[in-house]
């Protein structure tokens, strides 16, 4: 399996996160921390194409080198199916590198920003959360 | 995208079965113009009083990125749904549903919950409970209006609610027959080319854009085309209970002749209710080729 690894948060002044989306706040988006962005760079767990949101769940290997879960949420699958995404965008074993706005409790999850299959000739998929 | 081409076949359509309709039903044709105005030969003809189709709010088209309209500064239209949760000035609201409405807002700016307000706290859409009117008029996802003899009715996908605008010229119901629910009780008319949707009967442990109400709201809609394309809804909500003076919004929808509406359950993978990772995936783990522990 090719290097599994988290980038370090790169903590960016971005915009976006001065207008949290009610959409996304009707689903808690106020867990999540708008002007962070964290890469999470693994294999694709499991694929929730599903309602009120989706979650892409991704396993990356640690600083110790063991297995970790992150679940990577986006939009209900009614919407993204019209923003480009689809049910088949991702399966399990797929490579992926995702970018996600954290959870500020610091759990292993995030709302995304930007997901790339890297195993689908690096499709990528964007995601108007935040 | 196809979608330039999903119009202009709409367009055609309407043309073609439109025109019949207006005059049949006596109320004159209105041309409107064309939403390219680089193509000002062309005008669409389309009746006034076809509602008709799918229709998305526009600012949550805008959210999604797929907002072709602006607004009169040449912005996209901004997010309308519950902004008086979070916009100033405050709404005319009686002091007991002011004081109601502090505590709603408090948690909404990311207080901690407030048990005591029950479904009228801010985080029941994320909760799952139903919305009702106003909020499913400005939700995040489309509707499709269906117009049949006597009546209109609007499909919202989310949840796959209804409303139904009675249009026969029924009153609406009293006393004891009246029931209150999530979406109300409307009746409509013509006059011209808007449809006024008059509805009472709305539950009181809903928000209407953020503010809480009572039951004795009452909210009057003119709901009209903009063109062919673009809808429009002004409504205004008199409150005797909890409101000084009538609140008014526009919202403004715009034709997704391309889109069909899809189906949305809240409680399909609903993380707020402790569904961590047990999602159900269309059934998939409901599958015992899939979950072998199913078929023991």
């Amino acid at each position: 399996m090719t290097a599994i690894k988290i980038r370090n948060a790169m903590v960016a002044t971005i915009l976006v996160g001065l207008s949290v989306s009610n959409a996304q706040a009707h689903h808690s988006g106020s867990m999540y921390d708008p002007v962070k962005v964290v890469t999470v760079e693994g294999v694709v767990k499991d694929w929730q194409w599903t309602n009120p949101h989706s979650f892409l769940q991704v396993l990356v290997r640690d600083p110790n080198g063991k297995f970790v879960e992150w679940s990577c949420e986006a939009g209900a699958s009614v919407l993204l199916g019209r923003t480009g995404w689809e049910r088949t965008s991702f399966k399990p074993g797929d490579k992926v590198i995702v970018l996600i706005h954290p959870l500020k409790n610091g759990s292993n999850g995030g709302t995304m920003v930007k997901a790339t299959n890297e195993t689908d000739h690096g499709k990528v998929y964007l995601y108007h959360a935040l | 995208m196809g979608r330039k081409r999903e119009r202009g076949m709409w367009f055609v359509w309407q043309c073609m079965v439109a025109m019949p309709v207006t005059m049949s039903a006596m109320v004159g044709t209105e041309v409107f113009a064309a939403e390219n105005a680089s193509a000002s030969a062309t005008v669409a003809v389309s009746n006034p009083r076809d509602l008709s189709g799918v229709w998305m709010n526009e600012g949550e088209l805008a959210r999604l990125g797929l907002l072709k309209q602006k607004t009169a500064s040449g912005r996209p239209a901004i997010r309308q749904q519950n902004e008086g949760v979070r916009t100033p000035p405050l709404p005319p609201l009686t002091p007991a549903y002011m004081k109601l409405y502090e505590k709603i807002r408090a948690v909404g700016r990311g207080g901690a919950p407030d048990p005591s307000l029950g479904r009228l706290s801010p985080t029941s859409a994320s909760d799952c409970y139903w919305q009702g009117m106003v909020t499913m008029m400005s939700y995040p996802f489309p509707m499709e209006y269906l117009q049949t003899p006597g009546r209109i009715t609007i499909l919202f996908e989310a949840e796959s609610q209804v409303r139904r605008i009675w249009m026969d010229g029924r009153k609406h119901p009293e006393g004891g027959d009246l029931q209150y629910t999530y979406n109300g009780n409307s009746i409509g008319h013509w006059e011209g080319n808007t449809l006024v949707v008059d509805t009472v009967g709305l539950r009181a442990d809903t928000l209407m854009f953020g503010m809480p109400h009572s039951d004795e709201t009452h909210i009057i809609e003119h709901i009209k085309k903009i063109d062919a394309n673009r809808l429009q809804d002004e409504m205004t909500i008199t409150d005797p209970k909890a409101l000084t003076k009538p609140v008014t919004r526009t919202l403004t929808y715009d034709r997704e002749p391309g889109w069909q509406i899809g189906e949305y359950s809240c409680m399909d993978n609903n993380r707020n209710q402790g569904q961590t990772g047990g999602a159900v995936d269309n059934g998939k783990y409901l599958d015992p080729t899939v979950t072998p522990g199913l078929s023991k």
